[in-house]
This record gives C-alpha cells, structure tokens and sequence, in this order.
C-alpha cells in the first residue's frame, strides 16, 4: 500500500486560502484512508466541517475510489453530476497520495490544487498494527524493514505529520 | 494503489530453491496484476514452471491484496512448507515474510515504483521510482502486461 503524510498542518492549510475561495475537499477511498485515516470519507468530512466552521466556503465533498487513476479524476471534470461544481471551484484540497495529486493538478489545471501530501513508499497495513511503512523511498532516510516503522515515529522522523487534518 | 513491479526472471527464482522444498507460490491480485508480473495465471504459470522443473509446489495462493498483512495472516497454507515466492510488491513481500519468518520467502518482482493509470488509455505511468529506476521516471507501461509502451500518451510532468 502507498505511504503518505501530512506536509501541512491545520493552520498552514488555512494560510493558503482565501475567505472567498470556494473550496472542493477531494478525498481518496484507498491507501490514504489507511494512512492513519489521513484520506477517505471521515478525514474529508472533518476537513470539511472544520473548514466550514472557521467560516471558509466548502462547495463539494468529493470521495473518490482511486485517486491515482486517471480515468476517473477525468470523469469528475465532465461528468454532468459534478461538472458544474468543479468548474465553479477555485481551490482543490486533495486527501490523496502525491500520484492522486498529481492527477487531480493534472485535470483541473486552471484551479489551485493543494498539495497536502508527502508519498514516502510502500508499506503494510495490518488490523492489529496498523499501518507501517516498510519500504520507504530512498531520499526520506528510513531504512527498509520487514517489520515497518509506525507513521507517527516515520513522521517524527521527517518532520511531517501523520492522520488527518 | 498501484505499485509498478517487474517480473523476476524465472531462473534467478529457481535458483533460489531446493528440489527437497515445499514451496508455497502466493500471489497478490491488485497492483501485480495490473503490472501483469502477478495475478491467477502468472501464479499458474509459475508454478507449472517449477514442477515440470522437479520442483514440489504445495500451495498456489491468491491474496485480495498482499500489503493487508490479515489476509496473509487468515490463509491456511499446507503443513511443512520450507519456501514461498510472493509475487507482489516489496510491501506484499514484507507481509509473508511477517508471517514466514524463518521460511526462504522468495521474491519473484522486482519493485520499481508507483504509478498512475489510465485505462481508457490502457497505460500506467511511472510518477515516483526507487533509486535503481530513476532511468525510467515518465515510462508508460501497457496495463495487465507490463510492456513498456514506445511513445508516451499521458502528457503530465514527472515528480522524483
């Protein structure tokens, strides 16, 4: 499963918006959800929520299956149920690993779309571990490992955070 | 979700193993088969390959997703197995190793990367690659087999 973290906290969220922007929080169903519950609907609507209540303008939840493919953040752009509201938006909050970032920058390339997220590599999830990191790109430092490092101790270490918003 | 792995070439496998093992062959069924280095019939396939090899294959294995270390750790495999080749990513691979840990657990990929996919356009795009794959950041790959694709049809700039 695809490992990421949080690059920004809440507050440097909020510094890259605008009280006027009309915001989409967009959310991945899959790895990210496992990420210490970084992505998927919960994280989304808690973002969304809180977004709300600190007076910014959330037009649109959006929770997607798979970020990182293409087809379907394209779907989002023309499809007749989101079409309109996508192209109303000004800014894109993406709760996904960078590939579904990169996707999402991709197909709304006239919107700002944030990137929240640092992908450190690969790793495994387990109900009684959870998620550890076991195969980390190179450039993060972390060693490889069979047993996998927490992605709170992973985050400590690369000054990140890990969860949701 | 998806990981881009290669296929470890079927003698670097073998030389791996005894003739006096008992050999698990576990694949995982995402992103491996999408890669077209894993799934039900790279499974069969290697599996076949070993034992006209002379090999003894014990347990051919499908896991929903190798990287959810409950599914490696809910499969009932047969008593006595000395070895296992995963075909799965390096993640997947960690997994049955966390629950063979004193067993030769093989690797039968090679992982490269992650990738995005389009399959309207039936490629996938490597976004970010391992050290050993910096050379091939950008390449697009046909989806369930692999191939390497001549020209590049997902026009979208590369990260690392």
């Amino acid at each position: 499963m695809i490992i990421s973290l949080r690059r920004l906290s809440y507050d440097d969220l909020k510094n890259e918006l605008k009280k006027d922007d009309k915001i989409v929080v967009w959310a991945c169903n899959n790895c990210i959800k496992f990420c210490d519950g970084l992505g998927g609907r919960e994280a989304m609507n808690n973002l969304a929520d809180k977004l709300e209540a600190d007076g910014y303008t959330v037009i649109r939840r959006e929770l997607i299956g798979t970020s990182c493919m293409l087809d379907l953040v394209q779907k989002r752009k023309t499809d007749k149920a989101t079409a309109d509201t996508f192209k109303e938006s000004t800014v894109i909050i993406p709760l996904t690993c960078e590939d579904g970032y990169e996707n999402v920058k991709c197909v709304f390339n006239d919107k700002r779309v944030i990137n929240t997220t640092k992908t450190i590599g690969l790793g495994v999830f387990s109900t009684k571990t959870g998620m550890c990191i076991n195969y980390p790109f190179e450039d993060t430092g972390l060693e490889p490992s069979i047993k996998g490092i927490s992605l709170k101790e992973a985050a400590e270490k690369l000054n990140l955070y890990a969860g949701p918003f | 979700m998806v990981s881009l792995t290669k296929a470890v070439p079927y003698e670097k496998i073998r030389s791996q193993l005894k003739k006096t093992d008992r050999i698990a062959v576990i694949t995982c069924n995402t992103c491996v088969r999408f890669c077209g280095s894993g799934g039900v019939e790279k499974m069969e396939e290697l599996a076949s390959k070993l034992r006209k090899d002379g090999f003894v294959v014990t347990d051919q294995v499908v896991l929903t997703a190798a990287c959810i270390n409950d599914y490696v750790m809910n499969t009932r495999f047969s008593g006595g197995l000395t070895a296992a080749v995963v075909l799965a990513c390096e993640a997947g691979w960690s997994s049955v190793k966390q629950r063979f840990p004193d067993k030769n657990v093989v690797k039968g990929t090679e992982t490269l990367g992650l990738v995005i996919a389009d399959r309207n356009k039936g490629v996938e795009k490597l976004m970010l690659a391992y050290d050993a794959h910096k050379d091939k950041l950008g390449n697009e790959y046909h989806l369930l087999t692999g191939e390497l694709q001549k020209e590049r049809v997902i026009d979208m700039e590369v990260g690392k």
